[in-house]
């Protein structure tokens, strides 16, 4: 066994040699670029300095971005996972044909272009898109709701998004429950609620928390529906990225945002499996 | 400490009946086995009797309260599971002590129950460990502790053995046995494995294709099987094809398909001259020599595996028989080839109407 160990990882190499040169090169090229001065009109100017990181502590304005952005993410997980874990049990207990298509359904989503589905929540939630005509003809409410350019339209569309991911996660968790387990708690005589809190929902906890993990740094690093129902003004770390990079190039403001953001998120991957790791070995 | 009753219970999958008609009494105190092959539908029985499963008819009475349409929760049995379904997140002590918890037992008591339980299955010093640190005899016993530890009036136990290799199951068969008898509980044990369920159980009720075929003490079974099916499911048997010969006053004279003619101590009376003649391999007896007694033949092949030794002995006219032996037991060995006599106790050959 312990001989055939290097050839086995030698299989990894060429995946390896692809990810370190189109990934983690590029991401260490940027590296210096987000500790060089911005200078208009030049591509870099000479000289280090920290000012690109400092500015995202001591500015307000990214204060403002970076509390935005993590309201959005905790916002879509905790909405992603509320809702997604009744659908998720749905489809695990579900058999045969009802089954094929719950994750039909599911999935569909995940098929349709990103940006068509983000204008498709434009036409529904603009001020006078279909839910504001709706409701304005129904006389439910006398001026449109404001459903676009703020939170809410961010929460909206990123949920819709990034749902079926929570839902795929959670049935694998569910459909891993061990065998009888529920069945064994009835026997002894929890009924169905009990049952869900006590046996359910902590044998798939790990399967919530790798869920959320999921939701919420893909939410946070999301571009493409932010920038569009968030529209100029409603911005979060991603749209400002893309926006120091190709509106403003100020590269060395948007390489160290951009590192701000991955730092953060790898430190939200770290802590969750040691979180994960910890609480699983206390029980 | 309770009775159990069993009226026409039936399930049926999409008109597919698994289960028909069971009818079942289970005296308090009692302990029963379902014995059948796999697909019978003995823990389909049992799981209708836990409340899992909705039975399509039938009744479940437990102390003549009709409980059919009560919830597996509200049943109050105790369920012991083939795949042991303990869960993985709780300690051995709080898998035990979830049974009492529902039951609103706390505190001191909590503990003296769950210490009681744990003690009778010798596990009183694993209380802290979790399920996947132990072994599997080790999580079959928590298993049992849990199911008995909120007193339950019935215990059903569904296979419970089939995960434990043979020297554990031994040791299990006989603790298992040990705790039904202290605590007087009626049990119901799901098995496939015919002496598991004939040496640990009151009464066997034999299943197959969902309906019952007998019940009866483990001897009755064995001795005086009620049809074809139980004749040659329980015990190991040859089973071969004849005729109704004629009767003797002392059974049936059946002629093999071949040409042999014997005695059987059936004396019922048979739908037809087509019979299955089923004969135990341990009651056909093997002397060497083509003289004296007995029906002629030869050995065909012998085996021997160390508790027996088996023979295929073809009989004059062509029909072959497993004749079976304990190694202590002084019979004669004859080589492969030898011309033997063969001599078969009528009690241990049974007939029943053949089925083609």
């Amino acid at each position: 066994m312990a001989t055939q160990r290097p050839a086995g990882y030698l299989l990894i190499t060429p995946l390896g040699l692809v990810l370190l040169g189109v990934f983690v090169a590029p991401i260490l090229l940027m590296v210096p670029t987000s500790l060089r001065h911005y200078d208009p009109g030049a591509a870099a100017a000479s000289g280090w300095t920290f000012e690109n990181y400092t500015q995202i502590v001591t500015d307000p304005y990214f204060h403002g971005v970076l509390a935005r952005t993590f309201t959005m993410g905790a916002l879509v997980t905790l909405i992603c996972l509320v809702v997604g874990y009744p659908l998720a049990y749905v489809l695990a207990r579900s058999t045969g044909a009802a089954r094929s298509w719950l994750t039909l359904l599911v999935v569909f989503p995940l098929l349709l272009n990103i940006v068509v589905r983000s204008f498709g929540w434009i036409a529904l939630l603009a001020n006078h898109g279909l839910l504001n005509n709706a409701l304005l003809a129904m006389h439910v409410v006398d001026a449109p709701l404001k459903l676009m350019f703020n939170l809410t339209g961010l929460i909206i569309g990123l949920t819709h998004i990034f749902l079926p991911f929570m839902v795929l996660v959670l049935v694998a968790a569910l459909q891993a429950l061990p065998r009888d387990a529920e069945a064994a708690a009835a026997t002894l005589g929890a009924g169905p609620m009990k049952t869900f809190f006590l046996v359910t929902l902590p044998l798939t906890a790990p399967g919530m928390f790798a869920g959320s993990v999921l939701v919420f740094v893909l939410t946070i690093s999301a571009l493409v529906t932010p920038r569009l129902l968030g529209g100029p003004a409603y911005k979060v770390m991603a749209t400002v990225i893309y926006d120091e990079f190709l509106s403003d190039l100020d590269w060395p403001s948007g390489a160290a945002l951009a590192f701000v953001l991955t730092v953060i998120a790898l430190a939200i991957v770290a802590i969750a499996s040691l979180l994960t790791k910890r609480w699983t070995a206390a029980r | 400490m309770s009775e159990l009753v069993l009226r026409a219970l039936a399930k049926s999958y999409r008109d597919v009946p698994v289960v028909s008609g069971v009818d079942l009494s289970v005296a308090s105190g009692e302990f029963i086995a379902l014995l059948g092959p796999s697909g019978c539908g003995k823990t389909t029985v049992l799981r209708m009797i836990a409340g899992l499963i909705e039975p399509s008819g039938g009744q479940v009475l437990i102390d003549g309260r009709d409980v059919t349409p009560l919830p597996a929760h509200k049943r109050k049995l105790g369920l012991v599971f083939q795949s042991y379904a303990l869960f993985p997140h709780l300690s051995v002590f709080d898998n035990v002590a979830f049974g009492l918890r529902r039951q609103g037992v706390r505190g001191e008591a909590l503990r003296q129950r769950v210490d009681e339980a744990l003690a009778l299955v010798r596990l009183a010093p694993l209380a802290d460990r979790l399920p996947r640190q132990l072994s599997g005899g080790q999580q079959q016993r928590v298993a049992l502790a849990r199911s008995i530890a909120p007193r339950p009036s019935i215990l059903l136990l569904d296979e419970p053995l089939s995960n434990l290799d043979a020297a554990l199951r031994d040791e299990m068969q006989f603790e298992i046995k040990r705790l039904q008898r202290a605590l007087k509980i009626t049990s119901v044990f799901v098995t496939h494995d015919q002496a598991e369920a004939l040496s640990m159980s009151d009464r066997v009720c034999v299943l197959d294709q969902g309906v019952v075929q007998q019940v009866g003490a483990p001897d009755e079974i064995y001795r005086k099987p009620a049809n074809a099916f139980v004749a040659g499911f329980i015990g190991r048997s040859n089973r071969l094809r004849g005729r109704v010969d004629g009767r003797a006053s002392d059974g049936t004279l059946v002629r093999l398909d071949g040409g042999a003619t014997l005695l059987s101590a059936e004396r019922r009376e048979l739908g037809g001259a087509d019979v299955d003649v089923i004969i135990r391999r341990q009651a056909v007896r093997v002397v060497a020599g083509d003289r004296g007694a007995g029906l002629a033949g030869t050995i065909v092949m012998r085996s021997f595996s160390g508790e027996r030794i088996e023979r295929v002995v073809r009989l004059e006219g062509g029909a072959e028989l497993i004749a079976e032996c304990d190694v202590g037991a002084h019979q004669d060995d004859p080589p492969v080839g030898a011309a033997v006599r063969v001599s078969i106790d009528p009690q241990w050959v049974f007939l029943a109407a053949s089925e083609a």
